[in-house]
C-alpha cells in the first residue's frame, strides 16, 4: 500500500510524536515533584509568629511556675528546694530556645492566661487541676489499650527494664515508667505548647536558618533541655 | 577730573604733607570697627544685633580729613547727579565719606583704610536693614530661626552674628569684585555701594513674588519669611518644638541646621565606603551573635559587606532617616551615653509610622542584597521574626559605625 520510503517516514513521524508525548508527562511529573519538594520545604508558620519578648516570658514563666507547684504538691520542704534549681535550669534552656526561635512564648491549657495569676489560690488550683486530668484523659486513660500499647511501649521499655534490673517488681516498674513518660509529654507541653513546639521542630533541621543563625548552638541548648526534662518527669512522676 | 577724585587728590596731598595722617585716620577707623568687635562679642542678640554709630566717631573722621558735610555732597553729586541725590542713602554724608575713604585706601593701596572704610559702610547698611525689616526683634525666636530653620546655604547658618558675616564674608567678597571698578571712576564706587545694599537685603528678604490671594508682594527667602513663620508657630529658642506629628506639613529635617546633619551622615558613609576591610571588634561581634543567633562568621561576612561601594547611596538614606528621626541637631547627641537607648526605643522598636515603614523598607533592600552576596539565601526564605532580628543587628553595625566615625 505504501512504499517503503513513505512507511519509513510515518514511522519517524509518529516516533516523534510519541517521544513528544512522553517528555510532556515527564515534564509534568518534574513540575509537580518540584512543587512537592518546595511546599515541603517553604516555611509554612513565617507571617504566623510575633517576636520573642521578656516581659511575654516573663509572664508565661509565672503561669508554668504554678503548673510545676501542682505537680510536685507532695514533695516536702527540703525536696522542693532541690527541684526548685532543676526547675530553675530547665527555664534557662527554654529561655534561650525561645530567644533562639524568637517566637513569643505561649502558655499551655485551655483557658489559661496569664490572667491567671491575679486569680485566687482556689481558681488557680481549679483550672490547672483540670487541665491535668483533661491531659491525663485524652492522653492515657480514655485511650483502649492497643493504642496506649502503641503510644508508649517502645518509650516505656528501656526505663522498666533498668527498674527491674535495679530489683523493682514489674507492675510497679511499668507504671512508674508510663506515669514519667506521660509527665514528660505533658511538661514539654507547659513549656512549648504544640505550636511552638512544632516551630521548633521545623527551624532544628531548616537548612536556611542554619547557614544564617548559629543552629548548633541551638541543638545544644535543646540537647540540655531534654536532659533536665528528662529528670524532672522521673520526679514528677514519684509525686503524681 | 571727577569731583570725587578730586577730594582724594585733596586728600592725599594732605596725608603727605602731614606725617601723623595716616597714623589717626588709621586708628580712628581702626577703633570704630573694634568698637563693633567688642559690641558683637558683648551681645547675645545674634541677628537682632543693631551696631552702635557714635556721631562723634564720623565728625573726628570729618575733621582730620578737613572736609565738611558740603564738600562730600557737592562731588558725590556732581559725579552721580543729582537724580542719584535723591535717594536718601546715596545722599547721607555718612555713606559719601566712607565712600571716598574706601577709595582713598584703594588708591593708595592701603587694605586696613580701604577695609576698615567698606565695614563702616557694612554697618549703617546693616542698621538699616535690620530696622526695616525687625523693627521688633527677639533674640530667642531668631536665634531658632538662625539654627533650625535656614537652610546650609543661608549665610545666618555659616556665621554667628551680623560682625563676622560683614567681616568675613561681605568685605572680602565685596572687595574682591569691585576694587578694580571702583579704581576705574567714580561710577564703580555707586556701584559697589549698591551692591552692597542689595546683597545685605538679601539676607532679610530674597525670592520676592506677588502674593496672588492679596495681590501683595512677598518674599519666599531670607531671614523675614523664616521669623515671621517661626513666630507665627511659637519657635523659639528656649522653647524648641520640633514635629513629631507625621502628618505635618514640616518635617524635623526641613527647618534643622542642614549642615550639621549632612555633614555627619556624608562623614559617616565615607568613612565606611571608603574602608572596605574594616576589622570589627571580637566583643562588638560576640555581643551581636549573644543577642541575635547570627552564626560568628556570618555577622563578620554581612559587617564587611556593608563596607561595599555600591551601598552609598542607601547608607545615606538609611542613616538620613535614622537621624531625622531622632532629631540629631549636633554629634554630642549621637555620643552621649543614651543614643543607644534612643536607637532601641525610637528606632528598633519603632514600627507604626511612615518613618519606620520607609527605614524598614530600605534596610531589607539593604539586607537581601547582602545575603545574596554573602551566604546566597534570599530572605524570603526567612520568617518575619528573623527579619526583625536581621534588622535589628544591621542597625548596630550602623550606629557602630556612626558613633566610630563622629565620636571619635
Amino acid at each position: 500500500m505504501f512504499l517503503d520510503t513513505q512507511e519509513n517516514e510515518l514511522m519517524c513521524e509518529a516516533q516523534q510524536a510519541l517521544q513528544k508525548l512522553n517528555n510532556e508527562k515527564e515534564s509534568k511529573k518534574d513540575l509537580l515533584v518540584e512543587f512537592q519538594n518546595t511546599w515541603s520545604k517553604y516555611d509554612k508558620g513565617r507571617a504566623y509568629f510575633e517576636e520573642y519578648t521578656p516581659e511575654s516570658f516573663q509572664s508565661k514563666i509565672k503561669v508554668d511556675l504554678l503548673y510545676m507547684d501542682q505537680l510536685l504538691q507532695k514533695l516536702d520542704n527540703d525536696q522542693i528546694h532541690e527541684v526548685e534549681k532543676l526547675i530553675s535550669s530547665l527555664y534557662k534552656d527554654v529561655k534561650e530556645i525561645y530567644e533562639f526561635i524568637n517566637v513569643k512564648p505561649e502558655i499551655y491549657g485551655k483557658n489559661i492566661t496569664e490572667q491567671l495569676i491575679n486569680e485566687n489560690n482556689e481558681k488557680i488550683k481549679g483550672l490547672l487541676s483540670k487541665n491535668i486530668y483533661n491531659y491525663l484523659s485524652n492522653h492515657f486513660y480514655e485511650l483502649p489499650v492497643e493504642r496506649r500499647e502503641s503510644l508508649y511501649f517502645e518509650r516505656t521499655k528501656e526505663d522498666s527494664r533498668h527498674l527491674i534490673s535495679e530489683g523493682q517488681d514489674a507492675e510497679t516498674a511499668v507504671e512508674f515508667s508510663i506515669k514519667k513518660c506521660l509527665m514528660e509529654d505533658f511538661v514539654r507541653n507547659i513549656c512549648f505548647p504544640p505550636v511552638i513546639r512544632n516551630r521548633l521542630n521545623y527551624i532544628l533541621e531548616d537548612d536556611a536558618f542554619g547557614d544564617l543563625f548559629d543552629q548548633n548552638a541551638l541543638h545544644d541548648v535543646y540537647n540540655s533541655y531534654n536532659k533536665k526534662l528528662n529528670s524532672i518527669s522521673k520526679i514528677i512522676a514519684v509525686c503524681v | 577730573m571727577s569731583s570725587i577724585n578730586e577730594l582724594y587728590e585733596q586728600i592725599s596731598k594732605l596725608s603727605h604733607s602731614d606725617g601723623s595722617f595716616y597714623r589717626t585716620l588709621q586708628s580712628n577707623l581702626i577703633s570704630i570697627v573694634t568698637n563693633a568687635s567688642i559690641q558683637a562679642m558683648n551681645s547675645d542678640q545674634g541677628y537682632c544685633f543693631k551696631f552702635t554709630i557714635k556721631a562723634n566717631d564720623y565728625k573726628n573722621i570729618l575733621n582730620i580729613l578737613q572736609l565738611t558735610n558740603k564738600d562730600l555732597y557737592d562731588a558725590f553729586s556732581n559725579d552721580w547727579g543729582g537724580s542719584a541725590m535723591r535717594n536718601h542713602m546715596h545722599s547721607d554724608p555718612y555713606y559719601q565719606l566712607f565712600l571716598l575713604l574706601l577709595y582713598f585706601g584703594l588708591k593708595e593701596n592701603n587694605k586696613k583704610i580701604s577695609e576698615s572704610a567698606l565695614s563702616c559702610i557694612f554697618f549703617k547698611l546693616w542698621n538699616g536693614r535690620k530696622h526695616t525689616f525687625f523693627q521688633y526683634c527677639n533674640k530667642d525666636i531668631m536665634k531658632y530661626v538662625t539654627t533650625y530653620m535656614c537652610s546650609r546655604k543661608h549665610l545666618a547658618n555659616k556665621y554667628d552674628t551680623p560682625y563676622e558675616l560683614i567681616q568675613n564674608h561681605f568685605i572680602p567678597t565685596v572687595l574682591k569684585k569691585y576694587s578694580d571698578m571702583i579704581l576705574q571712576g567714580p561710577d564703580g564706587l555707586k556701584r559697589i555701594f549698591e551692591q552692597s545694599y542689595t546683597r545685605l537685603r538679601q539676607m532679610f528678604v530674597s525670592r520676592p513674588r506677588i502674593d496672588l490671594q492679596t495681590g501683595k508682594k512677598v518674599s519666599d527667602g531670607g531671614l523675614l519669611p523664616l521669623y515671621k513663620k517661626a513666630h507665627a508657630e511659637g519657635k523659639s529658642i528656649s522653647n524648641i518644638h520640633v514635629y513629631n506629628d507625621e502628618n505635618s506639613p514640616a518635617k524635623f529635617g526641613d527647618y534643622m541646621s542642614a549642615s550639621n546633619l549632612d555633614s555627619i551622615i556624608s562623614n559617616t558613609v565615607e568613612k565606611i565606603v571608603m574602608n572596605p576591610n574594616k576589622k570589627y571588634s571580637n566583643v562588638f561581634i560576640e555581643n551581636l551573635r549573644k543577642e541575635y543567633r547570627v552564626k560568628k562568621d556570618v555577622i563578620e561576612l554581612l559587617a564587611t559587606q556593608l563596607h561595599n561601594h555600591e551601598y552609598h547611596d542607601q547608607l545615606h538614606d538609611i542613616y538620613n532617616i535614622i537621624l531625622n528621626r531622632l532629631e540629631i541637631v549636633d554629634k554630642d547627641q549621637i555620643c552621649k551615653p543614651g543614643f543607644s537607648n534612643d536607637i532601641k526605643k525610637k528606632i528598633m522598636g519603632s514600627k507604626n509610622n511612615k518613618s519606620a515603614i520607609l527605614l524598614e523598607k530600605k534596610i531589607m533592600t539593604l539586607l537581601e542584597d547582602m545575603l545574596q552576596k554573602t551566604i546566597q539565601r534570599s530572605l524570603n526564605e526567612y520568617s518575619n521574626v528573623f527579619h526583625i532580628q536581621l534588622r535589628k543587628m544591621l542597625i548596630r553595625i550602623l550606629v557602630y559605625n556612626l558613633r566610630s566615625t563622629v565620636c571619635q
